[in-house]
């Protein structure tokens, strides 16, 4: 269906090469998974396979492309639109339409679809695809999941027999990734579409693909097509986690003597109108770890936000101050933020200065600490950086190690982390889990909140599950988590 | 019928309202655009038109009216509402509050509020029966591009809010920092949410086929071109011979109309290589023809009835 030959790829002329002399082909049907490291080119392979790279990453590609034995090296992605749907990692921000129907009709409008046959279409794909209920809704109105399922239906209206996805489960929940994939394994195996995608979470896709593309960060790319051989070459390329991730993370023991350091009861917060948590009951001590469980919009971001202050609440939050005494969080800011800390989703929001160095120096400042205190703190979780870097050069991992020195230098016991492991690859993954279980030790009470829940089940011994803002679950985490 | 035709209507009734003098005609145009939204908006946008148009009109009705009783200069004939005189001094200035009011004076009010009320409510019977955006994917097929810039725009602007609460959410949790930093703290994240989404959004606009074209021969390209450069031209002499006044207004205009031609054709031209075809074309009806000729005629002979006499009145008069 589409083959690849001695492909090379350099963003740089005479740089490093991000593909180097790739020759692979998929057939019709194949259901194949494309997996490395973050940074390894697998997004640029994926592109590679409808122009998009070189002509919007920019760089220089050399070898060939053939879709069905037509060559089409060198040419721009419009133009093997009807050939490739590609479907991006965000859905939603690859809409151009208001409504299901509109967004179905662009790609079959610029293609010059006829009219009527655009009509029929779009009625097959929606069918196909379970959206036919939803097709006058807007967009906006979508939940994520459903938001995918447009931009694939988008994708192959016009009877495009190629998809390739960028990422398509890292925005989703277990259920939502579940059912994503196995609309995906039936779109190749019942209606013959060549399923192309790059993820970086590979355990949970290496029993349904039909093969395996291992992409390494040298550029060299191996193709795998016999399933006996997935797990081995995942893991060879350092793309699985070396055992049970639960095994790899000694939890933190939980100091059963000691009081609370945060207490919440009765705790609501209203939203729009409704209730975005309600009613929640919760203490985390010193020095374990506390997660959140919940799917997207069940409330965990409201419930940190409340829990740090910033969301007017109702019900009562307390902590433990230095006396060792309860008392209400303070209503002053720059108090609040040394009773309770906390690392929003994206943490790179909180770095605004021009290198490393200033941001520490800042966060010094701040807290009123000795100088170098929190780059002690930074040293202690990372090892040594370069601190000349600019907070934007640095990986995500390495930024979100700089926002929790930042926000614990300023003296809280008590740390929440929103979706920390989101955009993160395993490695960095596995160094946050070492992090926190650091932080723990060393006497912090910390509220993870995530929809990982393998992560959660690595570095907590105690959960509470939400769902619509209610706790549906809360205990041990492996009784709760089960 | 189609969005262009209900906008048309809709702006009608504005155009009208804008152009009555007493206070019966605009009750009449109220009451019908009010009836208009209700009972033909879309049943999505029906309550929220409601409320904030309907609220919006109220609200400068009420507005209008209270200025004439607080601001309102002491009547001593056809008082219609009697009320204390309130008099104090700002800066040596004698300021007067309230007292008699006048019936004209109230009138006058009325008729005002009622005007505005009776524009904002035409309005809003336009968009609630046809959505403005609707109104953007009628345009002709040279103004696609257009189109589609304008209906994106208008889908980023709810994503820049977010990003924007979300950063400043972000910087409060950091503390600190003020000034420079923390303006450039704003500005460089949402600044790079909405590069990276606009890269995003460009890359699965082009890999679904954005910008293909047919093919076209090269002559037809130069004509294009070279129609283009006449028209823009002839746009600058038009300009220029009417509005210096030394030349003839005639020779002015007809300049005007062949750069316009000029331009028709080059669109023409450069249009024959597209492939696109559209899912939903709104093509006008007779139905349609008919309400906006309808339409244009009102217009016409209320702004005749208006100004036609006042404006002979002071041309005739030495």
């Amino acid at each position: 269906m589409i083959s690849l030959s001695q492909v090379s790829f350099r963003f740089q002329a005479g740089g490093r090469a991000a593909l180097k002399d790739v020759t692979l082909k998929y057939s019709a049907g194949e259901f194949a998974l494309i997996a490395g490291a973050t940074g390894a080119g697998k997004s640029t392979l994926l592109r590679a396979m409808n122009g998009l790279a070189p002509h919007f990453t920019g760089g220089n590609l050399t070898g060939s492309i053939a879709i069905d034995g037509r060559d089409l090296t060198g040419r721009e992605p419009h133009e093997f639109a009807h050939l490739v749907g590609y479907v991006n990692q965000l859905a939603e921000a690859s809409f151009v339409a208001d409504t299901v129907r509109e967004e179905l009709a662009f790609g079959m409008e610029q293609l010059g679809v006829a009219p009527a046959s655009m009509v029929a279409r779009i009625d097959k794909i929606a069918a196909a695809l379970d959206l036919t209920e939803v097709l006058d809704s807007p967009l906006d109105e979508l939940s994520g999941g459903f938001q995918q399922r447009v931009a694939i239906a988008g994708a192959l209206a016009a009877g495009q027999q190629i998809l390739l996805l960028d990422e398509p489960t890292s925005e989703l929940d277990q259920a939502g990734a579940e059912s994503l994939l196995a609309l995906l394994e039936n779109l190749a195996h019942r209606s013959g579409v060549t399923v192309i995608m790059a993820e970086h979470r590979v355990d949970r896709l290496i029993g349904r693909v039909d093969s395996l593309t291992v992409v390494d960060s040298s550029g060299e790319v191996s193709k795998h097509s016999d399933a006996e051989t997935f797990e081995a070459a995942a893991a060879s390329a350092g793309l699985m986690p070396a055992t049970a991730f639960q095994e790899l993370y000694i939890r933190p023991p939980k100091v059963a003597d000691s009081d609370p350091v945060l207490v919440a009861s009765g705790v609501s917060v209203n939203y729009n109108g409704s209730k975005a948590v309600e009613n929640l009951n919760l203490k985390i001590y010193k020095g374990t770890v506390t997660g959140v469980y919940g799917p997207n919009g069940s409330g965990k971001s409201s419930l940190l936000w409340a829990l740090q202050g910033e969301t007017n609440c109702e019900g009562s939050i307390e902590f433990r101050d230095d006396a060792g005494t309860l008392t209400h969080l303070s209503k002053n800011l720059k108090e609040r933020l040394r009773e309770v800390a906390m690392v929003p989703q994206s943490a790179s929001d909180l770095l605004l200065m021009h290198s490393v160095a200033e941001e520490l120096q800042d966060s010094d400042h701040f807290a009123a600490a000795t100088d170098g205190s929190t780059a002690s703190l930074l040293e202690k979780l990372v090892g040594k950086i370069d601190y000349s870097l600019h907070p934007r050069d640095l990986s995500s991992g390495q930024q979100l190690a700089l926002a929790l020195a930042i926000q614990l230098s300023k003296g809280s016991r008590v740390l929440l982390l929103d979706e920390p492991t989101r955009g993160l690859d395993y490695q960095a993954r596995n160094a946050l889990a070492q992090q926190i279980k650091t932080l723990a030790e060393s006497g912090h009470a910390i509220l993870v909140a995530s929809h990982d829940l393998e992560f959660l089940l690595g570095v907590t011994s105690s959960c509470i599950a939400l769902e619509n803002g209610m706790a549906i679950k809360a205990g041990p985490t492996a009784a709760v988590l089960a | 019928m189609t969005p262009v035709t209900w906008w048309s209507l809709g702006l009608t009734l504005a155009v009208l309202a804008s152009l009555v003098q007493t206070p019966q005609p605009l009750v009449f145009l109220v009451v019908l655009a009010f009836a208009g939204m209700v009972s033909l908006g879309q049943p999505r946008l029906r309550r929220s038109s409601v409320r904030i148009y309907g609220g919006t009109a109220l609200f400068v009705l009420v507005v209008r009216v209270a200025f004439r009783f607080v601001f309102n200069v002491p009547a001593t004939s056809q008082v219609a509402v009697s009320l204390p005189v309130i008099q104090f001094q700002i800066f040596a200035n004698q300021v007067t509050l309230l007292g008699p009011v006048s019936s004209p004076n109230l009138i006058a009010g009325v008729t005002d509020g009622l005007r505005l009320a009776a524009i904002i409510l035409a309005v809003g019977f336009a968009a609630s029966v046809a959505n403005p955006r609707s109104l953007i994917k009628s345009a002709p097929a040279v103004l696609y591009e257009f189109a589609t810039a304008t209906t994106i725009a208008l889908n980023v602007a709810p994503q820049l809010i977010s990003s924007l609460n979300r950063v400043r959410r972000a910087r409060v949790l950091r503390g600190g920092t003020s000034g420079l930093a923390s303006l450039r703290g704003v500005i460089i994240p949402v600044l790079e949410d909405t590069i990276q989404r606009s890269l995003d959004l460009a890359a699965s606009m082009d890999s679904r086929g954005f910008g293909r074209r047919g093919a076209m021969r090269l002559r037809v390209v130069y004509s294009a071109r070279a129609a283009a450069g006449i028209g823009v031209m002839l746009f600058g002499t038009a300009s220029y011979l009417l509005l210096a006044s030394a030349y003839s207004v005639f020779i002015g205009l007809l300049t005007f109309a062949l750069g316009l031609v000029c331009i028709a054709v080059s669109a023409r031209l450069a249009g024959m290589h597209r492939v696109r075809t559209r899912l939903i074309t709104a093509y006008p009806k007779a139905g349609d023809w008919l309400v906006r000729l309808l339409c244009l005629s009102l217009v016409l002979v209320t702004a005749v009835d208006n100004y036609g006499p006042a404006r002979q009145v002071l041309e005739w008069r030495p």
